[in-house]
């Protein structure tokens, strides 16, 4: 591919560009990023940044035109539709609202990428949720449905669905939404217990700073601002949180004096 | 005034709330906080009679939440704005027809030119620019869809508004914005909040009375300088969050 790689590269992304159709600008503009499998990375950045627009690129549910996107050096834009979807089987996400099926039990919800994805007996499939389930605490849990859980089990159980295909690359979609504080911590807890054991490259998408900067310390994770598509910074937290840029500066300190308008945010 | 008395509530023999009493008087801004799954979003329902009480009453006003008078119930709910956690909004309308949408089903204006000006006033209260009001719901992010909601809810011009999680997956600048909206909606129109949060940031800047749940009971019930300094281990925790110092 022409491509200088390093063995540990789980993700690099090239010049990335992606419009909406009928929108007056890019979502994403020319936007480029490495990670390795043992990398964790933070994205931040307003609400409309296009964080979860990158996140469905990298994860394959949207397709772009410009750029490239590498998942271990496999270019996902020129990859033939069979060989795209091998290559999507190492990436894994959660969602936002943790998109879990709602007709389908705690357990269904785990059996079914097995089912789809693997070429995994019926008793491998069972034993491989059943663990996970313990991993992410969930055992006892398996014949309720979605709405009988509570939202941090919801997240949970959308965590152990990305986890369960032991995947290279996982984007996280604000993993910690809507969850109180205690439960945010154990969220976060299993986020990096996950990464540390397989060292699985991490990509986690949040609107709660407090989260990305005290981690990014404690474990050096590096952290991106995203604005209107464009990374305009990338470093560890002290840099981002001393920034001299005045957009970085107001987000940080959550001031409404600055560059950034609500309005201007839509 | 917003009168809650000897609120029971339990789902499937588990309970939920136990004896809830307390009382939001005209231009309090009441935050609610407690952990995932303590009945937060329970009791706002319960306000509103999404939810019905296994025992105690409600009342808004003069009037009692009461299943069994849909005409006084619609009332309630026509004067006490709810602002969901997840933006509920119709997928299938712009922007425009969404904040309008319970100004029209209401009928409670029928001029367009009223109907418009209202919708534009309350897209800037939330600090949005007109360039969403042809959009649909599904081409905006998440912060924004929310913000999109707030309006609606602002639109019919409730003299209460109960907000689940309002600043939920919202950025910082959005969460001043908002926060600096409900703190405006108080003091300057006299508007009655009950905020159901997690957000301690906000109630502490914007809350005028901190309410903290926990197994069902009130545990904490007075001013935010006063769970600042409370000894109550939930309210300790609530306020060390992950904890980042530069």
């Amino acid at each position: 591919m022409g491509l200088s790689q390093n063995e540990n590269e789980v993700l690099r992304v090239q010049e990335l560009s992606f419009t909406f159709p009928n929108a007056s600008g890019p979502t994403i503009d020319r936007l480029s990023l490495s990670l390795n499998s043992s990398d964790i990375f933070f994205l931040i950045g307003p609400s409309g940044a296009g964080k979860t627009t990158l996140l469905k690129l990298l994860g394959g549910i949207y397709s772009y035109k410009a750029g490239e996107i590498y998942i271990q050096g496999a270019p996902l834009g020129r990859l033939s539709q069979s060989n795209k979807k091998l290559v999507l089987k190492r990436v894994a996400m959660t969602f936002q609202r943790s998109g879990l099926f709602d007709s389908l039990t705690v357990l269904e919800n785990l059996l079914f990428p097995l089912r789809e994805l693997t070429l995994l007996t019926a008793k491998e499939r069972l034993q491989l949720a059943e663990q996970i389930l313990r991993q992410v605490n969930l055992t006892g849990a398996e014949s309720k449905y979605p709405f009988e859980i509570s939202g941090g089990m919801q997240k949970r159980l959308g965590i152990a669905r990305a986890l369960v295909l032991q995947p290279e690359l996982i984007l996280y979609d604000d993993p910690t939404a809507g969850l109180d504080p205690i439960t945010s911590h154990h969220i976060v807890d299993l986020i990096l217990t996950a990464q540390n054991k397989k060292k699985t490259g991490t990509l986690i998408a949040t609107s709660d700073l407090d989260l990305a900067f005290s981690v990014s310390k404690k474990t050096s994770a590096k952290i991106g601002f995203l604005c209107q598509g464009k990374l305009i910074q990338v470093g560890t937290e002290k840099e981002i949180f001393e920034s001299r840029n005045p957009i970085i500066h107001q987000f940080t300190r959550g001031l409404l004096q600055g560059p950034l308008t609500p309005s201007e945010l839509s | 005034m917003i009168n809650i008395n000897k609120l029971c509530k339990s789902f499937d023999n588990r309970k939920i709330l136990e004896n809830i009493s307390f009382s939001v008087v005209k231009g309090e801004c009441v935050f609610i906080l407690g952990k995932s799954g303590v009945g937060k979003s329970v009791l706002l329902k319960n306000i509103v009679g999404l939810v019905l009480p296994d025992s105690g009453t409600i009342t808004v006003g003069e009037i009692k939440v009461d299943a069994q008078r849909p005409e006084e119930l619609s009332l309630i709910r026509q004067r006490c704005g709810l602002v969901f956690q997840f933006p509920a909004l119709l997928d299938s309308v712009t922007v425009f027809e969404n904040i309008c949408f319970g100004l029209r089903a209401r009928g409670l204006l029928t001029s367009q030119v009223e109907i418009a000006a209202r919708v534009k006033e309350k897209l800037k209260l939330v600090g949005l620019s007109e360039v969403v009001l042809d959009q649909m719901p599904t081409e905006l992010s998440f912060g924004t869809q929310k913000r999109v909601s707030i309006a609606r809810t602002l639109a019919v011009e409730p003299e209460y508004l109960l907000f689940d999680e309002p600043t939920t997956g919202m950025d910082p600048i959005a969460t001043a914005g908002l926060n600096q909206l409900i703190k405006n909606l108080t003091v300057k129109l006299g508007v009655t909040s009950i905020v159901v949060s997690h957000d301690i940031k906000s109630a502490l800047a914007v809350g005028t009375r901190i309410i903290l749940l926990e197994d069902g009971g009130i545990v904490f019930d007075g001013k935010p300088g006063e769970f600042k300094s409370s000894s109550i281990t939930l309210a300790q925790e609530f306020q060390m969050g992950f904890g980042y110092h530069a």
